[in-house]
C-alpha cells in the first residue's frame, strides 16, 4: 500500500476511535474489545445522583426569583456613602477602627464596626453580612439578622443585594416545616421586598428587616389560618392577605414610587393585591405570568457562554474571590471526597 | 415533556427559556427536574462539601440571572455548570476561611432495602472508581465530570472549561487512557 494511503488508514483509525469514544462518554455500547473495559468505569461516573425531590417546591421557589429580579436604579446612597466616607477618612485611621472591624453581632464594637461601614469604612461586604445573619439567627435574634439583610438589599449595589436576597431565601426555605409553608414564605418574602426596595428603610434599615422577619416566622402564627394567601400577612399587615406594609413607610405613600413598574411578582398575586390599595405599586398585583415581565426591557446584555477562556461567561455569574482563580481554569483541586462517589448506587 | 437534551427542537428549548425568564412554575419544574441530578453530581465529583445545598444556591443564582441570558438550550446548559464552577469555587474559598464542621452521614430512608452484599460490592467497585478518577489531572477530571457526569457534549464542555473543542477531546483522551492503564495494571478492578 502506497504511504498515502497508510495516511488515509491512520485517519480513518483516528475518526472511528473519535467515535467510539464518543459512545463510550455517552453510555452506549462501543463494539470495541479495546474500549469494553472502560464501560464499566463509566458506567458507574455516569450513575448519577437519584433525582432531585420537592421539584414543585423548588420550580415555585425559582419562579418567584426569576419574576422578582430586576436592576436597582439606586445611587443616591452610594453618592452619600462617597461622600460621608471622605469626611470621616480619619476614623478609619483610628485604632478604634481597625478594633471594631471584624467585630461579631453582640461584641462591644460591633456597633461602631456597622456605623463605620455604613459610612463606607472597612466594610466587609455581603460576605460578612451574611455571615452575620447567620450568626444572629442561630442566637435568635431573627428582626435584626432580616434587618441586617434587608439594608444590604436597599443598599442600591444589584450584586449585593442579589446575594442577600438569595440567601434570605434559602433561610426561609430551610426553616419552613414543609413545602407548602416554605413557598408561601418565599413568596411573601420576595414579594415585600419588591414592593418595598428602595423605601422607607430607616436609619439601620431595621423597619424593612421587621417586615421580612415577620413573614419568615409568620408561618408559626397563622397554622390555622386559610391557604388562600393569608398566612403570609403578619399580625399587622392591613389586608387578609398581603405582604406586611413597612411601618416607616405606610401613611407616607409620596415615598414610595415604584422603581419598575412593569414588573409582576406572579405568583404572590393575591397578596399583592392588598397593597395596591395604598395607590402606590401600581403593576405589583398583576397575577401570575400576565406577561409584564415578558415586555421589561433587559439590560441589553448578551450573556454567550462561550466568551474567552478563564472569563465570566456569563458575564453575571459573580465571583468574589480574587481574579487568579475567577475563570473555569483553577490550579488546585481537591478532587472528590472520599464519598464522592454516585451515592451508593 | 421536553428535554435540555439534543432530542429537543432549539424552538420549543428556546421556548422554555423564554417561559422560565417569565417565571413559569412549568418550565422551571422541567428545568429542574433533569438539570439537578447532573448539577449535583458534577459539584459532588468536584469534591463540593455540600453537594445538595451548593445546587440550590446554583439554581437560585440561575432563576435570578436568566434574564440576562440569552441563547439555546445547548448554551443553557453551559451556562447552568458555569454557574456550578464558580459557585463551587466560592464554596472552596469560603471553606477555607470558616471552620470546617464534621459532615454526619446521612440515610436515605427512602431508600429501597437490597441483598447487603450486592450493596457492599457495588459500593467497594464505586469507590475503586472514584479512587481512579482521584488519580487523574485536575483537567482531565474536569472534562470527565463535565462529559460522564453532567452529560454535556464536547462543545458544551469545551464552553464551560473555556477551551478549545480540540483541547477537550485531546484530555477525554488521555484521561481515559491513563484509566486503561490503571485497569490493565490490575490497579482497579470493575
Amino acid at each position: 500500500m502506497s504511504e498515502s494511503g497508510d495516511y488515509m488508514d491512520e485517519m480513518f483509525a483516528t475518526q472511528l476511535r473519535e467515535r467510539e469514544v464518543e459512545l463510550l462518554l455517552t453510555g452506549a455500547p462501543t463494539h470495541s474489545d479495546d474500549l469494553a473495559d472502560l464501560e464499566a468505569f463509566v458506567a458507574a461516573l455516569s450513575a448519577g445522583d437519584r433525582p432531585p425531590r420537592d421539584v414543585e417546591q423548588m420550580a415555585t421557589s425559582l419562579a418567584a426569583v426569576a419574576r422578582s429580579t430586576r436592576p436597582s436604579t439606586r445611587r443616591g446612597f452610594r453618592r452619600f456613602a462617597t461622600l460621608a466616607a471622605s469626611g470621616a477618612i480619619f476614623v478609619a485611621m483610628s485604632g478604634v477602627a481597625m478594633a471594631a472591624n471584624g467585630s461579631s453581632p453582640g461584641d462591644l464594637l460591633y456597633g461602631v464596626d456597622r456605623t463605620l461601614e455604613r459610612i463606607g469604612i472597612g466594610d466587609g461586604g455581603v460576605d460578612e453580612r451574611i455571615s452575620e445573619f447567620d450568626v444572629l439567627i442561630s442566637s435568635g435574634s431573627d428582626d435584626r439578622a432580616f434587618a441586617l439583610l434587608a439594608e444590604v438589599i436597599d443598599s442600591g449595589d444589584p450584586d449585593e443585594a442579589a446575594k442577600a436576597e438569595e440567601h434570605l431565601v434559602l433561610a426561609a426555605t430551610k426553616s419552613s416545616a414543609n413545602a407548602a409553608e416554605a413557598q408561601e414564605k418565599v413568596a411573601a418574602i420576595l414579594t415585600f421586598i419588591e414592593a418595598n426596595r428602595g423605601h422607607g428603610i430607616g436609619v439601620d434599615g431595621r423597619d424593612f428587616g421587621q417586615g421580612i422577619a415577620e413573614i419568615a416566622k409568620s408561618n408559626d402564627n397563622s397554622a390555622n389560618q386559610s391557604d388562600s394567601g393569608a398566612n403570609e400577612s403578619p399580625p399587622d399587615d392591613q389586608g387578609s392577605g398581603g405582604p406586611p406594609e413597612d411601618p416607616g413607610t405606610q401613611g407616607n405613600p409620596a415615598q414610595r414610587t415604584d422603581e419598575n413598574p412593569g414588573k409582576s411578582s406572579g405568583e404572590t398575586s393575591s397578596s399583592q393585591s392588598n397593597t395596591q390599595g395604598n395607590g402606590n405599586q401600581p403593576n405589583l398585583g398583576n397575577g401570575q405570568n400576565t406577561g409584564s415581565q415578558g415586555t421589561t426591557p433587559d439590560d441589553g446584555e448578551t450573556v454567550e457562554p462561550s466568551e474567552g477562556e478563564g472569563e465570566d461567561t456569563t458575564g453575571e455569574v459573580r465571583d468574589n474571590g480574587p481574579p487568579e482563580n475567577a475563570g473555569p481554569k483553577e490550579d488546585k483541586d481537591p478532587g472528590p471526597p472520599d464519598h464522592a462517589g454516585p451515592k451508593d448506587k | 415533556m421536553t428535554s435540555l437534551r439534543s432530542n429537543t427542537t432549539q424552538t420549543s428549548g428556546i421556548d422554555r427559556i423564554e417561559a422560565a425568564k417569565n417565571g413559569v412554575e412549568s418550565a422551571w419544574a422541567e428545568i429542574y427536574s433533569e438539570l439537578a441530578g447532573p448539577v449535583v453530581g458534577y459539584l459532588r465529583s468536584r469534591g463540593a462539601h455540600d453537594p445538595e445545598d451548593l445546587s440550590s444556591e446554583v439554581f437560585y443564582q440561575v432563576a435570578r440571572d436568566i434574564r440576562r441570558f440569552h441563547g439555546d438550550e445547548s448554551k443553557f446548559r453551559s451556562w447552568v455548570f458555569v454557574i456550578a464552577h464558580r459557585r463551587l469555587i466560592d464554596e472552596r474559598r469560603s471553606r477555607g476561611r470558616r471552620p470546617d464542621t464534621v459532615d454526619e452521614p446521612v440515610e436515605d430512608l427512602d431508600a429501597p432495602v437490597g441483598d447487603v452484599e450486592d450493596e457492599v460490592m457495588q459500593h467497594v467497585s464505586t469507590q475503586q472508581v472514584w479512587e481512579v478518577f482521584r488519580t487523574l489531572t485536575v483537567d482531565q477530571q474536569h472534562v470527565l465530570a463535565l462529559r460522564i457526569v453532567a452529560d454535556l457534549t464536547l462543545e458544551e464542555t469545551a464552553t464551560v472549561m473555556g477551551k478549545r473543542v480540540g483541547a477537550v477531546k485531546a484530555l477525554q483522551h488521555r484521561a481515559l487512557a491513563s484509566v486503561k492503564t490503571m485497569i490493565e495494571e490490575g490497579r482497579v478492578s470493575l
